[in-house]
């Protein structure tokens, strides 16, 4: 399924020149400097391949012959490595080590390098002649210390390890390394050579930095059949490479396929082609419409459109109605990845086709759909900004990895909600007295699709007879009063009662509503907020008017439905009246 | 088909664990062949005769959860037992130890239903008193009064699997009229050969997989 699809992925990735995603044997590697060396051996130059990004410089990520997999032990990669292999001396203090690696990485080409081209000729000389020195007596030694180097000829465009000997000899090399177990492979069902360890994937926020395996035993525990390491799961060298290679292109940096939610890494590709692949990190996490810079032309175009998309859907249209060249039945897959112990464990996998993904996000939206707060408030909320307002002082590291899953899983499947969403939403208003816009709409679409409300409206609704919903207008009346009659309290009603008057309204509303009479009659007596006084009275015996008693304590979902009505009500008070008179 | 059984299987939770990631574990969509034979080896076996697993119905919708749970990172070291046999003592593992706990996230599969179809050959172990008529009934009479050797489980020890022998007509899956590619499956283990893992492309059509036989050139392929 998921090494399957990715391996599909590779395949097609690799048909398409432009991709660069590099081809068997190679990989991306983050690479420093270059040793430019004369055909005698002797260093001419030291030629500087880092790039500046920002004000910082940063390595440059280029194809060379596909790296060990190092931990503890020596293993020299071929004809490019860090100082301590090249040159034999490394910025940690440890000779002795780095004496060993520099005579694996030479024992290496020495076996394997023709020395008939002048490329790999220059580099052994190198190496037999010990002009390593030179380098470390350079006063840019520091900088070089440590990072990761290739070799060039002088005078000769490209690099030593891209030079069609060098090729050879690494392909030499690489059947070497091959050799041993063959099985049949459970990627592609062909009898290969089975790859014993898979190359790290880099790239997943949380992950040890060097990279984390998805498949891997690192525990004796893990194995059966008395196999050992990838053993016990066969997949061959070429697709264990084709699936890392792939999933690696979509964790890089600047992909535009991946997108982080709480503690998991998601990334999402099409089985063809297709223009979707780089707009669905704006279905997660859309950008603002209104603070949009006016940057380049081609971004607001994007965002307009995602809008346009993201409104289609969550109106209920088909996509196709807006963007007629998309193909709704492409298959697309979704992979969310989190560390565990220098794993990376499947936290979420789904295939699906585009049309049906698209249906159950519209439908999320939809769910979540409600007034604005303010104007300035997306009209589609990200997840992250959902899920920050769940959390203790509005902290992303806060945010429950759980809740951000089941959240995030619910988006993308049409699942339920988390269970626990609710009483998490509750609990933040119930600690920062403040019902948001974001925990008014969890709310909302929590109780649309948890439980069987069959309405829950968007903006404030006066024929609705809920009785928490009322509840909720009513407090937001009797707070409305307060505010006008004793301005700028230290605290008012809400930061000592909403929570209270949600939960059990029989034991708060008697007391609220003794005190909303004194902030009336105070309002009364103000000639310029006489009016104000009648309006907020007949209101509140409007309200009281459609139930008989307090009930003594309400559910959850009950004190969801009562947040949302004082939301509403609070809401309707601060909207200009256009349609009056 | 002469001497076929059918029976219905279901459960809350199972875990037919895919072999890459059996760490950090991931079930395959639907029960293997080998979770089948296992099921069926768990309520009759003998020497004499060996199970093939003909057809596995999917009855009820794919659906996947998570849970963590946490697990021991050792197993019991090899001379251990076999101390504990020539010494006549007691074999013990003991998991109080903190090091020796991982947590492990598994993504497993809730709400399952099969029907395996399958039935069984008589192998070279059959004596005379053998035959297959005597094993069928054998068979049909432990399933029909729910008796079995050991628990039968979907995939782990955790997940038990609750089973009735099917004598009526077939229930309708849900995934009837679809056809689903699942990707390669593990098939069985090949125990005669240092334990070879087989696999086979699996096709669900209509909600029914049908593995090929273990012997079948295309597996091998």
């Amino acid at each position: 399924m998921m090494l399957h699809a990715l391996n599909e992925y590779y395949q097609r990735m690799v048909e398409d020149h432009d991709s660069r995603m590099p081809p068997y044997g190679t990989s991306i590697e983050n690479i420093s400097f270059a040793l430019v060396l004369d055909e005698d051996g002797s260093v001419k130059a030291i030629e500087d391949l880092r790039e500046l990004n920002g004000n910082k410089l940063h390595p440059r990520k280029m194809p060379v012959p596909a790296a060990e997999k190092k931990a503890s032990g020596i293993k020299a990669n071929f004809l490019w490595d860090a100082t301590n292999y090249v040159l034999g001396f490394d910025d940690k203090g440890k000779q002795e080590r780095a004496d060993r690696c520099h005579e694996a990485f030479i024992e290496q080409l020495k076996k394997y390098c023709d020395v008939s081209d002048p490329g790999l000729k220059a580099v052994l000389k190198f190496l037999e002649n010990g002009h390593s020195k030179d380098v470390a007596n350079r006063e840019d030694w520091p900088d070089i210390c440590g990072s990761n180097l290739v070799f060039r000829l002088d005078g000769v465009p490209g690099f030593v390890h891209d030079r069609s000997a060098a090729r050879e000899s690494w392909s030499a090399c690489l059947a070497d390394k091959e050799q041993g177990n063959t099985s049949q492979c459970l990627i592609t069902g062909r009898k290969r050579p089975i790859a014993r360890l898979h190359p790290s994937i880099k790239g997943v926020r949380g992950a040890q930095s060097s990279g984390a395996s998805i498949v891997s035993f690192n525990l004796s525990a893990f194995e059966s059949y008395g196999k050992q390491q990838s053993f016990n799961a066969p997949i061959s060298q070429e697709a264990a490479f084709s699936y890392t290679t792939a999933l690696s292109s979509l964790l890089a940096l600047d992909s535009r396929q991946k997108i982080t939610i709480g503690d998991t890494t998601y990334v999402f590709w099409a089985k063809k082609a297709i223009e979707a692949e780089g707009f669905l990190a704006d279905l997660f996490d859309p950008p603002s419409e209104d603070t949009q810079k006016p940057t380049e032309q081609d971004d607001q175009i994007s965002t307009r459109n995602i809008h346009g998309l993201l409104k289609a859907i969550s109106d209920g249209r088909k996509p196709s109605d807006f963007m007629p060249e998309l193909n709704e039945d492409v298959s697309f897959y979704i992979l969310g990845l989190a560390p565990n112990a220098a794993r990376l464990s499947i936290r979420f996998w789904q295939e699906t086709s585009l049309g049906e993904l698209l249906e159950t996000v519209g439908r999320h939206y939809r769910e979540l759909n409600l007034v604005q707060q303010f104007d300035s408030e997306p009209e589609f909320p990200s997840l992250w900004r959902l899920l920050v307002q769940t959390a203790t002082l509005g902290k992303s590291e806060n945010i429950s990895p759980v809740l951000a899953g089941g959240l995030t899983r619910a988006m993308l499947t049409g699942q339920p909600y988390p269970q626990n969403l609710l009483p998490v939403v509750l609990d933040r208003i119930r600690a920062e007295h403040n019902v948001t816009y974001f925990r008014a709409a969890l709310l909302k679409a929590y109780l649309l699709r948890n439980t069987r409300m069959e309405e829950v409206p968007v903006s404030f609704d006066p024929e609705r007879t809920d009785q928490p919903y009322l509840l909720g207008r009513l407090f937001a009346v009797i707070e409305k009063a307060q505010e006008e009659a004793v301005p700028g309290a230290n605290a008012t009603v809400k930061d000592r009662y909403l929570a209270s008057a949600a939960a059990t309204p029989s034991l708060v509303f008697h007391l609220l509503l003794k005190n909303q009479t004194n902030h009336i009659a105070k309002l009364r007596k103000d000639q310029e907020k006489k009016g104000r006084a009648v309006y907020l009275e007949r209101l509140t015996q409007d309200i009281i008017g459609l139930f008989d008693n307090y009930p003594k304590t309400q559910s959850p979902e009950q004190q969801g439905l009562f947040m949302i009505g004082y939301y509403h009500q609070r809401k309707d008070f601060f909207t200009k009246k256009t349609q009056e008179g | 088909m002469a001497y076929g059984i059918k029976l219905r299987i279901w459960g809350d939770y199972a875990c037919f664990t895919r072999p890459e990631m059996k760490v950090e574990r991931v079930s395959y969509d639907v029960m293997t062949p080998s979770a089948a034979r296992g099921i069926l080896e768990a309520i009759h076996w003998k020497p004499a005769i060996r199970w093939v697993v003909d057809k596995i119905h999917v009855l009820r919708p794919i659906k996947f959860d998570n849970v963590r749970r946490n697990e021991v990172s050792s197993k019991i070291p090899k001379p251990n037992p076999v101390t504990a046999m020539r010494d006549k003592k007691p074999l013990y593992f003991l998991v109080d130890d903190g090091s020796n706990r991982q947590q492990r996230a598994s993504t497993l599969l809730r709400d399952v239903e099969y029907v395996i179809e399958a039935h069984f050959e008589l192998t070279d172990n059959a004596g005379n008193e053998d035959n297959e008529g005597k094993h069928l009934d054998i068979f049909r009479r432990r399933a029909k009064k729910g008796q079995f050797f050991h628990q039968p489980a979907l995939g782990c020890r955790e997940f038990p699997a609750n089973f009735e022998l099917l004598e009526d007509e077939m229930p309708t899956s849900c995934y009837a009229g679809q056809s689903k590619d699942l990707g390669y499956m593990l098939l069985d283990i090949d125990f005669a050969n240092n334990m070879t893992p087989l696999f086979f492309r699996a096709q669900m059509e209509d909600g029914i997989i049908t593995p090929p036989s273990p012997l079948a050139m295309e597996v091998h392929a």
